[in-house]
């Protein structure tokens, strides 16, 4: 709670808006940025920025399914180094990327944000379908790896696939729909850029669907289901102080992601689960003193007050 | 999946719930005139406990300033009296409640008084038994009744609807019988609480007392008056909030003037109430910076857990603390969880706040009527660390069958946390008096001495 400087909410849109524009966009998206190779072989985690030619943060998803030209050895071997990249970064951020730099997840924020400023209710997900959802991004990213490797292999007989259908992700991927305009206009792509009609649809049915639903994309997006197995593990991770809590399901109400596991934990510390997407709104609204936080590394970087306390200072007069 | 559908009064089938009295099952028709003639005793002896629990508050030395107003109000006969017959007669609604379950927030928003009528006078369980016949039931609920039936509460007489939660089978029946003479809702409390669909259930009654109370003032509740109303008890909960903040820090404030504090909540203006308090907050940071307390750090610290204790019967309160102990925290739904929690609304729509209060007094609830509450034991185990507690007195109504079983559960892991705990039964007159006091005293000692023994 507290005034907006006081919220992480704040940050992280400016953090949003900062990777979305300087990072992507501008500084990495001008011609003699693309040019310099080490940022050539930044892998980022997201099934985003294809659309941005020189720019760095380059889809591991894409990545997947990209090179196949270059036959067996070459395209496996490509794949080590940016694979080890992103292992090395999940690991650290877990996904971390999802709330605070995905240009996906932007974009849903602010459909969020619209509809709470139209004031119309949310729709929600029952519980049963948003984890029917979560476990559905799972087959997408089968699909993808299981493609990618069909065509990989010469043996199986499709190399035909390789130049009419190379990266069937890339057709259906909302990004291009809603990117690649601003960029023609910005002239950082050239007018002739091709929009698949498929990721206009996909486009079409994330409005339709993120306006009302929080985060809907990041319910079945397959680049989140990459991070989401190692997002237990991540050096960054949402502890729970399970003695403070009194169980008011705040946490689980406030959550995009619609994850109940840190209301209803009563044990671990650890409460990070593999649907999240560390937007720390929990930690924001909780109203317990210290009882969620964000630990980094094992040190607390941020942790929920009580609703009153911008107005004590606890620290003074203590008796005993 | 309606994605537009919006606009509409939501859920889409409220049911009716407890909106008719079937047929007048318990009470006669004439009932009530003929506990009219039995209206002047428990008026009397109810005005006269009330003075007299005044006065020995009053009589407490290096009494707060700030605390005369509670005082004031704590006199049901008094001002808060003819303010409600004031505002009755300007043609306003009166919503009683029961338990600590009423989401206030919509009686608030609709403009109507919210006022608290589970009872604390003795007097009243007389009639309560002649007309049930079964002198075991719990006081409360008994004295409640007795209250209603010969009338004597300005606060009984002047609500036109009353909202009765369900949580025991004492407050269920006895909402049955008070149909029989005044409109009543009845919520039903799901009481195993950790699936979703008590949570929806429970979100129904919500919307449904909603519903009642528009119809009773004749207006909708609009979603800016909601949201008034939820922001002016979030200033409650604050201010609340902070007055536990400066008793952690000090001992500034008995336990009997604590309670009656919070106990005026359900029945004070909340402005006001939360206006007095601020300022009882100030004054108590003060006496915190000049180490004005009001007892040592060798004082036993209780903790008081259990049943309701219902001002004026303060019988219990007055035992502990003048047997030398100091009441640093409790757990009573009538102490530091009326407005402990927090409405906490992430969406200002019309649902996203409907929820938030109905979440607020449903999920976080430590009351014993929930199985398996885990949240009662986490709760306790809380304060007695932060309120560095030596020992629990369990305090049980008699005739409070969830609290008394509540007792045993805790006594259980308190024995584990190496807490002593003392559980007494009462009742709501004096004959128990001596007997408390005697095992209250014993247990006192017991705490002090481990105390004195701690190796540090
Ligand atoms: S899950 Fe959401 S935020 Fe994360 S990469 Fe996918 S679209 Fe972006
Ligand atoms: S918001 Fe905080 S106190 Fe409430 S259930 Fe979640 S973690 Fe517990
Ligand atoms: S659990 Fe907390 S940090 Fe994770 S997605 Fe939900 S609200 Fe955000
Ligand atoms: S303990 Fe529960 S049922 Fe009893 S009065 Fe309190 S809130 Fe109501
Ligand atoms: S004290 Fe116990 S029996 Fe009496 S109304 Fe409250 S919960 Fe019910």
């Amino acid at each position: 709670m507290g005034k907006f400087w006081q919220r992480i909410s704040t940050p992280r849109l400016i953090a949003q808006f900062g990777w979305l524009v300087f990072a992507n966009a501008l500084l990495f998206g001008v011609p003699s940025f693309g040019t310099i190779a080490w940022t050539r072989n930044i892998y980022f985690p997201d099934a985003t920025t294809k659309f941005l030619q020189n720019a760095p943060t380059y889809s591991i998803v894409y990545k997947l399914q990209d090179t196949l030209e270059g036959g067996f050895i070459t395209y496996y071997m490509d794949l080590v180094i940016p694979l080890l990249i992103f292992v090395v970064l999940i690991l650290l951020l877990g996904r971390f990327w999802c709330a605070w730099l995905c240009p996906l997840g932007l974009p849903q924020d602010l459909l969020t944000r619209l509809r709470r400023w139209l004031g119309w209710k949310r729709v929600e997900l029952p519980p049963k379908w948003s984890v029917a959802l979560h476990q559905m991004k799972y087959l997408g990213l089968f699909l993808v790896i299981f493609y990618t490797l069909s065509l990989g292999f010469p043996g199986l007989g499709l190399p035909g696939f390789r130049t009419s259908l190379a990266i069937p992700y890339e057709q259906l991927d909302p990004n291009r729909a809603m990117y690649v305009y601003p960029q023609i206009a910005l002239g950082l792509l050239p007018p002739n850029t091709i929009v698949p009609i498929l990721s206009l649809l996909t486009f079409g049915f994330f409005l339709m669907t993120c306006f009302p639903i929080r985060r809907f994309w990041c319910h079945i997006c397959p680049a989140g289901a990459m991070m989401a197995p190692f997002n237990k593990y991540a050096s960054i991770h949402l502890k729970k102080d399970n003695s403070k809590c009194t169980h008011c399901g705040i946490c689980a109400r406030v959550c995009p992601m619609e994850i109940r596991k840190v209301w209803t934990e009563r044990e671990k510390e650890n409460v990070t689960v593999s649907e999240c997407v560390h937007c720390y709104r929990c930690v924001e609204e909780c109203p317990e003193d210290g009882c969620l936080g964000v630990s980094v590394m094992g040190k607390v970087v941020l942790e929920s007050k009580s609703p009153n306390s911008e107005l004590t200072n606890t620290k003074e007069g203590v008796a005993t | 999946m309606k994605i537009f559908g919006r606009r509409k009064s939501e859920p889409e089938a409220v049911d009716n719930a407890g909106s008719v009295a079937v047929e007048r099952r318990y009470v006669p028709v004439k009932v009530k005139e003929r506990m009219t003639g039995r209206r002047d005793k428990v008026v009397r002896e109810a005005k006269e406990k009330i003075r007299v629990e005044t006065e020995k508050i009053r009589a407490i030395p290096n009494n707060p300033e700030s605390l005369d107003h509670f005082l004031e109000i704590g006199d049901y006969f008094g001002k808060r009296s003819e303010e409600i017959i004031g505002f009755k007669n300007k043609g306003g609604k009166v919503v009683g409640t029961f338990c600590e379950f009423v989401p206030k927030e919509i009686i608030h928003a609709a403009g109507a008084i919210p006022i608290q009528l589970s009872c604390g006078f003795s007097e009243a369980i007389q009639p309560a038994n002649d007309l049930l016949s079964d002198a075991g039931l719990c006081p409360l609920m008994r004295s409640s009744l007795g209250t209603m039936m010969t009338g004597s509460s300005t606060y009984y007489e002047a609500s036109d609807m009353m909202v009765n939660p369900t949580p025991c089978d004492a407050k269920l029946k006895m909402g049955e019988i008070i149909q029989d003479l005044v409109p009543v809702v009845t919520m039903n409390v799901p009481r195993i609480k950790d699936s979703f669909s008590a949570r929806k259930q429970w979100i129904q009654e919500v919307w449904n007392l909603k519903e009642r109370v528009e119809e009773l003032v004749g207006k909708k509740i609009s979603k800016k008056a909601l949201r008034e109303s939820i922001e002016t008890y979030q200033a409650a909960q604050n201010a609340w909030r902070k007055f536990w903040d400066v008793r952690k820090r000090g001992n500034v404030i008995w336990g009997r003037q604590a309670l009656l504090v919070s106990w005026l909540t359900y029945i004070d203006d909340i402005k006001r109430w939360t206006k007095n308090i601020n300022k009882l907050n100030a004054e108590l940071e003060t006496r915190v910076k000049e180490k004005n307390f009001v007892c040592g750090d060798d004082t036993p610290r209780v903790m008081l857990a259990g049943s309701p204790i219902i001002w004026p019967n303060w019988k219990i309160l007055n035992l502990i603390e003048e047997s030398g102990a100091y009441i640093a925290c409790d757990e009573l739904c009538s102490g530091m969880r009326v407005l402990w929690d927090h409405t906490v609304v992430d969406e200002w729509t019309q649902k996203g706040m409907m929820d938030a209060i109905a979440d607020k007094y449903f999920l976080p609830c430590t009351c014993p009527c929930f199985s398996p509450n885990l949240e009662r034991e986490t709760n306790m185990l809380r304060r007695i660390k932060e309120y560095k507690i030596d020992g629990v007195v369990f305090h049980v109504l008699k005739g409070c069958h969830l609290n008394s079983m509540d007792a045993a559960k805790t006594s259980v892991f308190l024995k584990k946390n190496d807490i002593p705990m003392l559980k007494i039964e009462s009742e709501y007159d004096e004959g128990d008096r001596e007997q408390l006091r005697i095992r209250i005293e014993a247990f006192l000692e017991i705490i002090q001495t481990r105390k004195e023994d701690l190796p540090f």
